[in-house]
């Protein structure tokens, strides 16, 4: 019966079902903790982030550390845990299923608050407002939106500008899907653009601005994309104790007057 | 309205399911050209390995080695951003075939220079001896039984070309890899996406591989490997 | 008495080969991998004699590995052969057989000296310098000064008329221990193939001489069967057929039974008797010494580079006159 080459195929068919079906189980095991007293254990705040995103997110030319706006208020839930901080460049794409499975605490990416990613995952109350923007290089004639039809564009994988650029242009047929090109991290992007492989890139402001003012006069800013977006930092949905906490450290950056020490740092 | 299999959503793809189609011909397309370029430089360099003069002989080896030796995620980045940089413009579609194919090449080399060097010196003294030319010889002794003899290690390098093909959605080259990159970004359900993305490149391996059984079947010496 | 068909003058052979771990397969003759062995251990032996010498004087010579060692495996034989004549070429292993027999059809180019085929040298007039440039110690005086003798040889060649060994190597038929039978066509494709290329021959012509040739050794049953199928005393005789095809005005035979099962050696011995019979001017280097006594004119014995002895079979076989033919003989003899 479970004799010869039938007999092994058998035994390791059943060997690896046991396998799966223990291996699902793995993650029940984790629930009874919450997820402060993880972090606490673990002395550590994990979260993940997608570099390239200035001046939210990137990486400082002598240090090779990663800063910004972001890393900073990352920084302060750390403080006030009483904890280290880690971070990890993911591409953006990566950055919710990695909060949904546990590997980041939370993601701080200048995420936007959908109602797409609220299926997914936490959000905490927002913490930054911005809008879109539209790219291009100095002696680009593009002017508006309109202006877009049949050229080529570059995005960042996953963002709200790349969900713009698909509802408001591959959808409505003015840009073919083949010309918009998508990339996991916000920098491919704009070297899309420096190396006229594409005409524009579409991003949220904020970073286009601080993209435009440090790629040393190549490129402008032609049209704000008004969207009204708010960035939240995203956590599980298990993690209720965590989101009300970061609520709470959000409010005091905005009473201490530490929030706006903050936004001054990164956008004189 | 959600799809399940084995208890999974698999939602994600059905609703989608169109989007794979273009993106299966795209990784057809890299693979079948960057195979083709392969095999056609594998073979020039191949031979030029195979060479007993030393000034044919030394940039194949060169050649070779520098392929071999680098990444491939970055000589994909060196054809698409590179070249950009030094003024020639070039599409995501083409840079990947062009970097896979190269790469390919190095290895095919390598192949089809081994397969010649173990051709038994014999046949080619035979071959001499009744007046056969070098060129000669190559095209109707070795090259005959070298090309057959390659087909098994030709075919494994079919099958990590098509695999290699993925890392063109480094480049946004809209094929499987980045499809399934896409949709992960859409409904952060990871696990269905890139699984079925693996199916999708299991059932274009195996498909490949079997083809070339056939045809190492088809072409075999007959007597050969039976010698007790 | 018949014109000399090939003739050899002080044909020489020198190996020069790094010394190194020796490899599991060799790829030479015997003569080459004895020699090899036994020039490494003079060299060894040699070095490790003067740092004695040194070592007894107080002085300190450290003992390094030679790097190149030289191999000379034919001393200068000169032989004539005529038209119709059989001979078989014996002598211990290694002693320069297969060596000699290679450099008459120049699959072996030799060191110095000249073979004359039909009267025309078929040597490169060169070949000397040629080598003697090329075992140059230093790498790159090697390379230049093989340059400049190909340079000199080009232009030798383009005023004086060229001889292409191809085309006299298509005068020669050669057949191989190993039978060397091209593995992937068949046997009648086999012959086929060079009547075709080297020839000329278009296709139902080629097909009708390979057909006759088949029918010479006996194996017309066999025209479409693929080499590996048939049994080693077979694959000979194709080879044979195949060497025969082109109509060649001297054949050559290393070895042709050495590699067969005892069973198989008959139906091949036949073949090349029945050969010799027919008036074929023929080479052989053997083991068989009762078939080289029932077909050959004429014996050489070749021993450690050299001719030792030159006769018909009975003189050479009843009553040697060199006393390593009868050494030789004598240990063929114990077993």
């Amino acid at each position: 019966m479970l004799t010869g080459k039938a007999g092994a195929v058998k035994i390791l068919g059943v060997v690896l079902v046991v396998a799966l079906i223990s291996t699902s189980f793995i993650g029940c095991l984790g629930a009874e903790k919450s997820a402060i007293d993880k972090i606490n254990d673990r002395k550590k705040l994990i979260i993940g982030t997608s570099s390239g995103f200035p001046p939210f997110e990137m990486i400082n030319g002598t240090t090779n550390n990663m800063e910004g706006f972001d890393i900073d208020i990352a920084q302060a839930v750390a403080d006030s845990l009483g904890v280290s901080l880690e971070v990890r460049d993911l591409d953006f794409s990566f950055l919710i299923g990695s909060v949904k499975i546990g590997l980041i605490d939370m993601a701080v990416a200048g995420m936007t608050i959908t109602s797409d990613r609220e299926k997914s995952v936490s959000f905490s109350n927002p913490y930054f407002k911005a809008d879109q923007a539209i790219i291009v290089l100095n002696g680009s004639t593009i002017q508006t939106p309109a202006d877009l039809q049949g050229k080529k564009i570059a995005v960042n994988l996953g963002t709200t500008g790349d969900i713009w650029v698909t509802s408001n242009l591959v959808d409505t047929g003015l840009v073919a899907a083949a010309d918009v090109h998508r990339f996991g991290f916000a920098s491919a992007a704009f070297l899309e653009l420096t190396t006229h492989h594409v005409d524009a890139v579409v991003i949220d402001k904020p970073v286009a601005d601080a993209y435009v003012a440090s790629a040393g006069g190549v490129a402008k800013v032609v049209y704000t994309i008004v969207t009204n977006e708010y960035y939240g930092i995203a956590m599980r949905q298990s993690a209720t104790d965590l989101v009300s906490y970061v609520n709470v450290v959000l409010q005091d950056l905005k009473d201490s007057g530490q929030y706006d020490i903050i936004v001054q740092k990164w956008f004189p | 309205m959600a799809d399940y299999l084995f208890g999974m959503d698999i939602s994600p793809i059905t609703q989608n399911i169109h989007l794979f189609y273009s993106a299966i011909l795209l990784t057809v397309l890299i693979s079948l050209v960057a195979i083709v370029l392969g095999f056609a430089l594998g073979m020039l360099v191949g031979l030029a390995r195979s060479s007993r003069s030393r000034l044919i002989r030394y940039p194949a080896t060169a050649y070779v080695d520098v392929i071999r030796g680098t990444p491939l995620l970055v000589q994909l980045f060196l054809w698409y951003f590179g070249l950009s940089v030094i003024g020639i413009n070039i599409d995501p579609l083409p840079a990947a075939m062009l970097a896979v194919g190269f790469h390919s090449s190095a290895y095919q080399a390598e192949i089809v220079r081994g397969g010649i060097q173990s051709i038994p010196k014999g046949q080619t003294e035979a071959a001499r001896a009744v007046g056969m030319t070098h060129l000669q010889s190559m095209r109707f002794v070795i090259l005959p039984q070298a090309l057959r003899l390659i087909l098994p290690p030709l075919s494994n390098e079919f099958v990590i070309v098509i695999k290699d093909s993925s890392l063109a959605y480094a480049i946004s080259v809209a094929e499987i890899t980045l499809v399934s990159y896409q949709l992960n970004a859409r409904y952060y359900e990871p696990f269905t996406v890139f699984l079925f993305a693996a199916l999708l490149y299991l059932i274009l391996t195996y498909v490949t591989s079997t083809l070339m059984r056939t045809l190492e079947r088809r072409v075999r010496i007959p007597g050969y490997g039976e010698q007790e | 008495m018949s014109e000399i068909l090939i003739e050899t003058r002080d044909l020489r052979k020198t190996y020069k080969t790094k010394i190194k771990k020796p490899r599991r397969k060799w790829r030479g003759t015997q003569a080459e991998k004895q020699a090899y062995h036994q020039a490494v251990a003079a060299k060894m032996q040699k070095e490790r004699a003067s740092a004695e010498v040194a070592a007894a004087a107080g002085k300190a010579k450290s003992i390094r590995k030679p790097k190149y060692t030289y191999i000379e495996v034919l001393k200068g034989i000169s032989v004539q052969i005529r038209k119709g004549e059989v001979v078989c070429i014996i002598g211990p292993s290694g002693g320069g057989k297969s060596t000699f027999l290679r450099c008459l059809n120049q699959l072996t180019e030799p060191t110095s000296g000249e073979v004359y085929f039909e009267g025309r040298l078929i040597t490169d007039p060169f070949k000397e310098v040629m080598e003697k440039a090329r075992l140059e110690n230093n790498p790159f005086k090697a390379f230049f000064a093989t340059q400049k003798v190909k340079g000199r040889n080009m232009r030798t060649r383009r005023d004086h008329g060229s001889v292409d060994i191809n085309q006299v190597r298509s005068q020669m038929g050669m057949v191989f221990q190993s039978f060397n039978l091209f593995i992937h066509l068949p046997a009648k494709r086999n012959i086929m193939l060079a009547l075709k290329e080297v020839k000329g021959m278009s296709e139902p012509e080629a097909e009708k001489r390979a057909t006759e040739a088949l029918k010479q050794v006996g194996l017309s049953d066999k025209a479409d069967a693929y080499p590996l199928e048939l049994s080693g005393g077979q694959q000979q005789r194709v080879a044979i057929a195949r060497a025969l095809a082109m109509e060649p005005k001297l054949m050559l035979f290393d070895e042709p039974t050495s590699a067969l099962d005892p069973e198989l050696i008959g139906e091949v011995l036949n073949v090349i008797k029945l050969l010799a019979d027919s008036g074929m001017t023929m080479i052989i280097v053997t083991h068989e010494m009762n078939f080289a006594k029932g077909v050959a004119d004429r014996i050489l014995f070749i021993d450690q580079g050299v001719v030792a002895e030159d006769g018909p079979p009975d003189q050479l076989f009843n009553n040697p006159k060199n006393e390593r033919t009868r050494q030789f003989l004598r240990r063929l003899s114990a077993d």
